[in-house]
């Protein structure tokens, strides 16, 4: 009998304290996700529901910071919102909110609450994503289709089956291997499939097209939306040498809303930096601004765009986003 | 797992014609298995008396078809955890207990929540006896959103969280968290000698540190 390969505890002590400090440190006091730590809370607690090892090392780590900082009965007392279990069963954890996942990441009973209702209400019985029957890790089996530098700790799942088959292979051939699969499935997916991904749900796809209106030379980013669900859009703007600009909304007044298209429909936007040579477009079901700026801000600023987005394609599978698509752009030809 | 015998050819089509693999059922089964405290053969045991109860519906023609991949994964995770529940329930070295393969969303999920409100009850006052936890009820903060004094007060009584989150007005959701917080307040009282509940004889000093 194997059994799922276990998340380092340390990692997961660090994490507790983190977000323990966080919620101290707010003012008021609420829970609030520790700066850039979004991604590793997610593949953290999604593991946590997946996994009793990985469930019970965390609530202990958790509420012994609780502990440890004094707001034990603090938080018990104060309670917090109702986690929406049908959102999450369909869609993961990637899907909440900041201040959702803030209070599942505080709260060893909220999580343990979400995980008895993942696993036994009646009503998610036909809600359940593929994220939940996603195989972990398995002892003894290489983690190589994961296995990347990370700064926000251990990967969540790994298509253990492709790496089944591959049993006993070096670790080097194997690693790459699966940057070549990547690579290969997003290419295909990118230029036969026109942004329809394994599961169906999200069918986008985005282009450049010249906007003389705007003036001689300029463009837009389109992006259609031919599928029955909205499609968030993350836009990186990339360029040789330069840092990277992540643009995920539109501010209007003191309004800030994200970039969404709705489902049928197209919409034009504007690039978010001059002088880019390419862009990332990344097309979600919820917004993934905060996961693509972490996985940006990881890369050397002269990485190749493809690069670019082959990491953004393996964190948004290591969250279990339900489907997403990403393509990378180009200024029209004889934009200056 | 290895040990886990292969489905017959009937079982197998029926798993591959929905998308299955062998490997894959058995991590179904196995996900099925999370947060019940099973003995590790259990899951085994459960993929061996899966596999021969849906043999049995398969020579009755009896195999639900399913007309999406998502929807028969739903129907073997549920059918599977429906059974491990049981497995969980039952005493050691009891009855075997029955795979009922239709048994999606039904009667039995509904016995999963009664189960659930059970053990969240039953396991508190097992572990700590009624007569403490009546003792420290009193030390609960008694403050919403909803109150856990309250809220304690009514489990102990017998209501049901239905009825619970219906009489405070809330959700069944905030009941069932907050139930949790209860618990886990009164263990935090219980392990702290200065919270007094423990009896006259309990060292000073110690709260939350």
């Amino acid at each position: 009998m194997t059994g799922p390969v276990p998340l380092p505890v340390d990692g997961l002590r660090s994490l507790a304290d983190r977000v323990v400090a966080a919620y101290r440190a707010a003012a008021p006091r609420r829970p609030v996700l520790p700066a850039g730590a979004r991604g590793e809370v997610v593949r953290v607690l999604t593991r946590a529901l997946l996994d009793d090892e990985t469930h019970d090392a965390y609530a202990a780590a958790v509420t012994a910071a609780r502990r440890r900082a004094g707001v034990h009965r603090e938080l018990l007392a104060a309670g917090g919102p109702d986690q929406p279990a049908e959102l999450v069963a369909r869609d993961g954890l990637a899907a909440l909110g900041d201040d959702l996942l803030a209070d599942l990441a505080l709260s060893p009973q909220a999580l343990a609450d979400l995980r008895a209702r993942l696993y036994d209400d009646p009503d998610l019985d036909a809600a359940r994503g593929r994220w939940f029957f996603d195989p972990l890790p398995v002892t003894g089996e290489p983690e190589a289709v994961t296995a990347r530098a990370s700064s926000t700790g251990a990967a969540v799942t790994t298509p253990t089956a492709v790496v089944r088959r591959v049993r006993g292979w070096p670790l080097p051939a194997l690693a790459a291997l699966a940057a070549g699969v990547f690579l290969a499935v997003g290419v295909l997916i990118g230029s036969r499939l026109g942004g329809r991904e394994a599961d169906g749900r999200l069918f986008a796809e985005a282009r450049t097209r010249p906007d003389p209106t705007r003036g001689p030379g300029d463009f837009v980013i389109e992006v259609e939306n031919s599928g029955d669900r909205r499609a968030f859009v993350t836009i990186v703007a990339l360029g040789q040498g330069r840092q990277p600009v992540v643009q995920a909304s539109t501010r209007e007044g003191n309004r800030a809303e994200w970039l969404a298209v709705g489902p049928g429909a197209a919409r034009r936007l504007i690039p978010p930096a001059g002088g880019a040579q390419a862009f990332l477009v990344v097309l979600t079901p919820v917004p993934a601004a905060d996961v693509v700026r972490e996985v940006v801000a990881a890369q050397p600023v002269a990485a190749r765009p493809d690069a670019v987005r082959a990491a953004v394609v393996a964190e948004l599978q290591a969250l279990g986003y339900p489907s997403f698509h990403t393509v990378v752009v180009r200024p029209p030809a004889g934009t200056p | 797992m290895n040990d886990s015998p292969a489905p017959d050819a009937s079982v197998r089509d029926w798993l591959s014609a929905h998308g299955y693999s062998d490997d894959r059922f058995v991590r179904t089964v196995l996900r099925a298995r999370s947060g019940l405290r099973l003995e590790p053969d259990a899951a085994a045991e459960a993929v061996s008396t899966l596999y021969l109860s849906f043999q049995a519906r398969a020579v009755e023609g009896k195999l639900p078809r399913f007309a999406n991949e998502d929807a028969f994964c739903s129907y073997l995770f549920t059918v599977a955890r429906n059974y491990l529940v049981r497995a969980s329930r039952a005493p050691k070295g009891g009855q075997a207990y029955p795979v009922d393969v239709h048994e999606f969303s039904t009667a039995d999920a509904t016995a999963r929540v009664r189960q659930y409100d059970r053990v969240t009850r039953g396991e508190l006052v097992a572990e700590l006896g009624e007569e403490r936890v009546r003792a420290v009820l009193s030390r609960l903060p008694d403050r919403p959103p909803p109150p856990l004094r309250r809220l304690a007060e009514l489990v102990f009584a017998g209501r049901s969280f239905t009825e619970i989150a219906r009489e405070l007005a809330v959700s069944k959701a905030t009941v069932t968290r907050r139930v949790r917080d209860a618990e886990a307040f009164v263990h935090d009282l219980l392990r702290d000698p200065s919270s007094g509940v423990l009896g006259t004889d309990a060292p000073a000093g110690g709260g939350e540190s």
